[in-house]
């Protein structure tokens, strides 16, 4: 065998041994990833069978709001009062903090004046990795607004078939971008900040 | 000093400054090393920088130079893994202050790879602290008393105490000194606390560092008077 043969063999099993070692190592932190995210959906469980409800009722509250948002076109709320306007940037917030709320919080003393801690500050010496804590978060969000932004595609769109005939691409953008990409951002912003 | 090194600092210095100008406080030339068994001690003033040194083991976002080695690894390399390792007792200790003890346990033991929750409720029992008392509503002593129970609980290779000995009495505190010595008494784990009291370093300890406005000013071992 020839000294390029035997190089090229050598080069080609050293690959597979980093390819399999890679893999290996990739393998067992998506694996440990997992189980961390398991547990914090634990831990997210008891916490919220205890907070959790007020904050849930304020959700669909402000998302019965949006839905209802969404029969007005898009077409009009560029033409029409900057009150509308004005609900269309507000709600979302406040539907994604109301969802996030019972996760992001916990109420530490039940004074008149109550006293809230982020959930993190009470995970923060314990073996949980921020990055899986806020993920978690993030898919708790998404679950939340991604049907929303569906229902909401589905009511501008058969309101804008309905009145104006004809349906746009910026009436299906604009209900994902107000009912799942803005509340999502901000909901972001507020994990990140937190 | 033995060889079987648990805990290390070598030229530890922070890489940013806590606060501004003249108030500006960072840590350097911390350099220590605590072997298996044994019970180590920071003293220093208020300020001294104690509480900021304990900050730089338990949090990741602290940026230092120098090295840190728990059990010969660098303690940042996989932080989750050290506060596995770790048995952490402070003020600052966060638990969730509407539920009990036991409900704190319940929820917050999951994290870590290994739990016992008997040995919890055993050392709570000698303890005499109800694990079904709620923890805002814990004193300061049975608040420590509680976090030592699960820092013991989730059998760790340290335990950092943060001036865990403040508000206890005077009884309790030699109990206190007993279970760390019992613990430590395999040499599988070592203990670090930081103190004020004369009195536990003289008989309480192995070996004490001395802080002075966030440098290392002497470290050994604690000669018997």
């Amino acid at each position: 065998m020839s000294l390029l043969e035997k190089c090229s063999l050598y080069e080609a099993g050293r690959e597979i041994c980093m390819n399999s070692y890679g893999n290996e190592a990739f393998r067992n932190r998506k694996e440990r990833e997992k189980e961390e995210r398991a547990r914090i959906r634990a831990f997210d469980k008891d916490l919220f069978s205890y907070t959790g409800q007020i904050a849930w009722f304020l959700a669909g509250l402000f998302s019965f709001i949006l839905l209802v948002l969404m029969v007005i076109p898009v077409q009009e709320i560029a033409r029409g009062e900057g009150a509308i306007r004005a609900m269309c940037i507000m709600m979302p917030g406040w539907a994604s903090y109301f969802v996030l709320l019972p996760y992001v919080n916990v109420t530490d003393s039940m004074t008149p004046r109550q006293k809230n801690s982020g959930t993190y500050r009470k995970l923060k010496y314990l073996p949980v990795s921020k990055k899986q804590y806020r993920r978690v978060r993030m898919t708790y969000l998404f679950r939340f607004l991604w049907k929303l932004a569906l229902i909401g595609v589905v009511i501008q769109c058969a309101v804008v078939a309905a009145d104006l005939k004809s349906v746009t691409v910026w009436n299906v953008l604009y209900a994902i971008g107000i009912l799942l990409v803005y509340p999502l951002f901000l909901g972001w912003l507020w994990l990140f900040t937190s | 000093m033995k060889d079987d090194i648990l805990f290390s600092a070598r030229e530890v210095r922070s890489l940013k400054p806590k606060g501004f100008g003249r108030k500006a406080f960072k840590l350097e030339n911390i350099s220590f090393a605590l072997p298996k068994g044994y019970i180590m001690g920071i003293v220093g003033k208020n300020g001294a920088g104690k509480t900021t040194f304990f900050d730089y083991i338990m949090d990741d976002k602290k940026r230092y130079s120098g090295e840190l080695l728990l059990d010969g690894r660098e303690i940042h390399e996989d932080h989750l893994q050290t506060l596995n390792q770790i048995g952490f007792v402070s003020e600052k200790n966060e638990f969730l202050n509407l539920r009990t003890a036991a409900q704190n346990v319940q929820m917050l033991s999951r994290f870590y790879s290994v739990f016992d929750k008997d040995l919890f409720e055993s050392t709570m029992e000698s303890f005499h602290v109800s694990k079904n008392k709620t923890v805002g509503k814990m004193s300061r002593g049975e608040l420590m008393k509680f976090q030592l129970a699960f820092a013991v609980a989730h059998k760790p290779k340290l335990f950092l105490l943060d001036e865990a000995t403040a508000g206890m009495d005077p009884v309790f505190r030699i109990d206190f000194y007993r279970l760390l010595r019992e613990l430590i008494q395999d040499e599988s784990c070592s203990v670090m606390l930081s103190t004020h009291m004369e009195e536990e370093i003289e008989k309480q300890l192995d070996y004490v560092g001395v802080l002075e406005a966030g440098r290392f000013v002497s470290f050994g071992e604690v000669q018997p008077v």
